[in-house]
């Protein structure tokens, strides 16, 4: 019974033509008592059915009484080179030619209002001596999870799942993934890659605090740094509805002289049928990591 | 009867490894460690990394004569203890502990740390409550 | 070596594991009886069955994945259940100081495998004997070819990176095999969101999210380790499809034509898990295996790949007995 019912699943996806056995019924009541409920403004809107290969049209405005942020989102521009204003240059692999270049791009550092990271001279130059240790000495170059703000804007687009309870980002780069905890905040027990993040909503704003993080994430391809003390401040807002505004303010004393803050436009992916692939880039960082270990 | 269930059990778990289908450790120990190298160290932390696939800690070993060697031990998975309620500041800097183990096959100064202790012979790690496991009596 | 099992040790296992399972029962809703009206089953906000939550494999930790031979009834009970979970228990700690060979996978207290009482002898349900069906002939034939290492656990030699398994290398555990307990870490997330589906898993931290939107599949020319997976709702059970698996995938000796059919469905103590694995290329049947997931405590992260010093130490190790046992660096 069971292979046959199997055999005619596999046939019918084949087809492309899967039934919904259960539709989300419109005029369904709102669930109350669950974290983040509804306030009197705001009842759940009865969820049409979803039409097939037609997912815009299925989207809820809001979920649990807030923003719908759910959606494949990327960064443009080259805030992943460098956070700040930068113009065209050369990397040293010039077999690649204008491919192994690096474009121009303006900060992405919105206060201080110079556009530049204010480090601690020390920092400064720890920042200079990685910046000359590259690419060996970037962790995305050894598939490292990338931390918090870098994933964000990598350049591979992530996801946002979104429903009544915690929040995930999914990352397309290196498999990895965070989750939000949107209630019963409590502390990093360790320092982690992609931090600990803590979030709740101020109004039609996603803010999380990230933390717990080790030292060992950058900020971009450019030797941007911290410690394990950095505290990342993150405001996520809906422009639109493919627009994220996206804001993250940085605080680690032991690097820098103040807080300073990027912001940046994430954009919706809007293919139809659009998903996050696979980069488990574990397989290309290999020879850069144990390639003097091989035998010879 | 119990030694041919043995068998049966360590004989489809090594067909289930060759398999590809991994139910036991992260990878093999045989491969990194020196089971013929017992090693019993002494020493006091400097660091604890609290890491995937295994955690390391850190160890000053005073030898005989007085020179200090820098060991790393190879710990269990540490998320297991975070469930548990151990955190990063459960084991400082300047912590005494002995380490039971193996130690690596290239010869450098690591070990797998098979049994680590206090100086009183409590086990790292272990709670109040305690998990069931067959080596949580302090006297083994 | 084995500890004889002294009425005190006895007494010592039993209470920690009756200790844990009263730990997990406290978070668990109150059963359905037949007195009691069936509370409805939890929904998200807009209209899909809730199976959000962490749930753990842990209880079902120590219960083998084939039946062993002699072994009839798939459930036991009584004094059999006693004996069996006595037997367990004393497997586990004579193997466990030897998990990963000789020395061991550190200390066996922080493991998450003790006292665990699944009453289960397989996690195989079908077919009825409770084993993976034989492999076909030319399935068999592709595995008696493989030449290279197959990972740490094999002889070696190893020579370069790729002499590792995908676990060894920190790539992934694979498909299905990363929902079945291993000695710690066998915890899943579900997370839902209005079309989608998202499950990590802890170890070693990858994370799927699965359209339920009716899509097609992506095409079958974009390969991945983890597949393309599609996602529907069944009377209340999640069903997810996965095909599409790169072939560098071995899975019990299926590779790039492996296809999954799981369900996850509410049962009165989390969740029940089921996996039918079929791939005409290796099997003679597709089979199926199930397991009782209950809510876990936490999920946390698990960087594999960042801190694999024992990639290094492995082909150090490697190169050092090439030259005679000497350190090369």
């Amino acid at each position: 019974m069971r292979i046959r019912f199997t055999g005619a699943i596999v046939a019918l996806a084949g087809a492309a033509v899967i039934t919904l056995a259960v539709m989300p019924i419109a005029g369904q009541a709102p669930q109350g008592g669950r974290a983040g409920g509804r306030g009197a403004g705001a009842p759940a809107a009865p969820a049409a059915p979803a039409a097939r290969g037609a997912a815009a049209a299925a989207r809820p405005a809001r979920i649990a009484g807030h923003p719908n942020m759910n959606g494949i989102w990327q960064a443009m521009g080259s805030a992943y080179w460098n956070l700040e204003d930068h113009s065209a240059s050369a990397t040293q692999f010039w077999q690649l030619g204008a491919i192994g270049a690096i474009p121009a791009g303006q900060s992405v550092i919105v206060d201080p209002a110079n556009g530049v990271i204010p480090y601690t001279p020390a920092a400064l130059k720890k920042r200079d001596e990685l910046r000359a240790g590259w690419p060996k000495s970037d962790p995305e170059a050894k598939c490292y999870m990338a931390g918090i703000p870098r994933s964000n804007y990598m350049p591979y687009p992530f996801q946002i799942v979104q429903g009544q309870k915690d929040i995930l980002f999914v990352y397309e780069y290196a498999s990895s993934n965070r989750i939000v905890h949107m209630s019963n905040h409590t502390e990093a027990p360790v320092d982690s890659w992609m931090g600990w993040s803590n979030g709740k909503w101020d109004g039609d704003t996603l803010a999380i605090t990230v933390n717990g993080f080790n030292d060992s994430t950058w900020f971009d391809r450019s030797g941007n740094h911290h410690t394990e003390g950095l505290t990342v401040e993150e405001r996520y807002t809906m422009q639109g509805d493919n627009t994220l505004i996206y804001e993250a303010t940085m605080t680690d004393p032991k690097t820098f002289t103040r807080p300073w803050k990027i912001r940046m436009p994430l954009y919706r992916r809007l293919e139809p049928n659009v998903q996050l692939l696979e980069f488990k880039c574990v397989e290309f960082s290999e020879e850069l990591l144990y390639g003097d270990l091989k035998k010879k | 009867m119990r030694s041919r269930l043995f068998g049966v059990v360590a004989g489809a778990a090594f067909a289930v490894a060759a398999a590809a289908v991994p139910v036991m450790a992260h990878h093999s120990f045989a491969a990194e460690f020196d089971a013929k190298k017992p090693v019993k160290l002494r020493g006091t932390v400097t660091k604890m990394e609290w890491i995937n696939p295994h955690s390391w800690i850190h160890i000053d070993v005073k030898t005989p004569d007085g020179k200090v060697e820098q060991w790393m031990v190879e710990g269990g998975a540490p998320n297991a203890l975070l469930r548990r309620g151990w955190n990063k500041n459960s084991l400082l800097p300047g912590t005494e502990i002995l380490v039971e183990g193996f130690q690596a096959k290239d010869g450098a100064m690591r070990a797998n740390g098979r049994d680590i202790t206090f100086p009183d012979g409590k086990k790292l790690f272990v709670g109040s409550s305690g998990t069931g496991a067959p080596d949580e009596r302090p006297d083994k | 070596m084995r500890t004889p099992l002294t009425g005190a040790l006895a007494a010592g296992l039993l209470i920690a594991g009756a200790v844990c399972v009263s730990v997990l029962r406290a978070q668990v809703p109150a059963p359905a009886s037949t007195t009691i009206p069936k509370r409805p089953a939890p929904r998200t906000p807009w209209g899909d069955p809730d199976l959000q939550g962490i749930w753990s494999s842990d209880e079902e930790a120590g219960v083998p994945f084939e039946r062993p031979l002699g072994q009839t009834k798939a459930k036991v009970n009584g004094t059999e259940l006693e004996a069996l979970l006595e037997e367990r228990e004393h497997q586990r700690a004579d193997n466990a100081a030897t998990i990963g060979g000789v020395t061991g996978a550190g200390p066996v207290h922080w493991y998450e495998i003790w006292g665990r009482q699944s009453a289960r002898t397989s996690l195989v349900v079908d077919p009825a004997d409770g084993r993976v069906p034989r492999l076909i002939p030319e399935a068999e034939q592709r595995q008696q070819r493989r030449t290279r290492p197959m990972g740490s656990f094999s002889a070696g030699p190893f020579e370069r990176p790729d002499d590792f398994s995908l676990y060894d290398r920190c790539i992934t555990r694979g498909l299905p095999a990363m929902m079945f307990p291993a000695i710690y870490n066998n915890n899943t997330r579900i997370v839902q969101a209005p079309g989608y589906v998202a499950v990590t898993y802890e170890m070693i931290h990858e994370t799927r999210v699965i359209p339920l939107d009716g899509r097609p599949f992506a095409s079958g020319r974009i390969r991945g380790y983890l597949g393309d997976a599609r996602a529907r709702w069944d009377d209340g059970a999640l069903v997810i499809e996965t095909r599409h698996f790169s072939d560098k995938t071995n899975y019990r000796g299926a590779g790039a034509g492996l296809r999954l059919v799981e369900r996850f469905r509410r049962s009165h103590r989390g969740l029940r898990y089921e996996v039918t694995v079929e791939d005409p290329h290796t099997f003679t049947r597709s089979w199926t295996a199930a397991l009782n997931l209950t809510p876990g405590i936490a999920l946390f992260e698990y960087a594999c790949h960042e801190g694999n010093y024992a990639m290094r130490n492995m082909l150090s190790a490697a190169r050092a007995a090439e030259a005679g046992g000497r350190a090369v660096k």
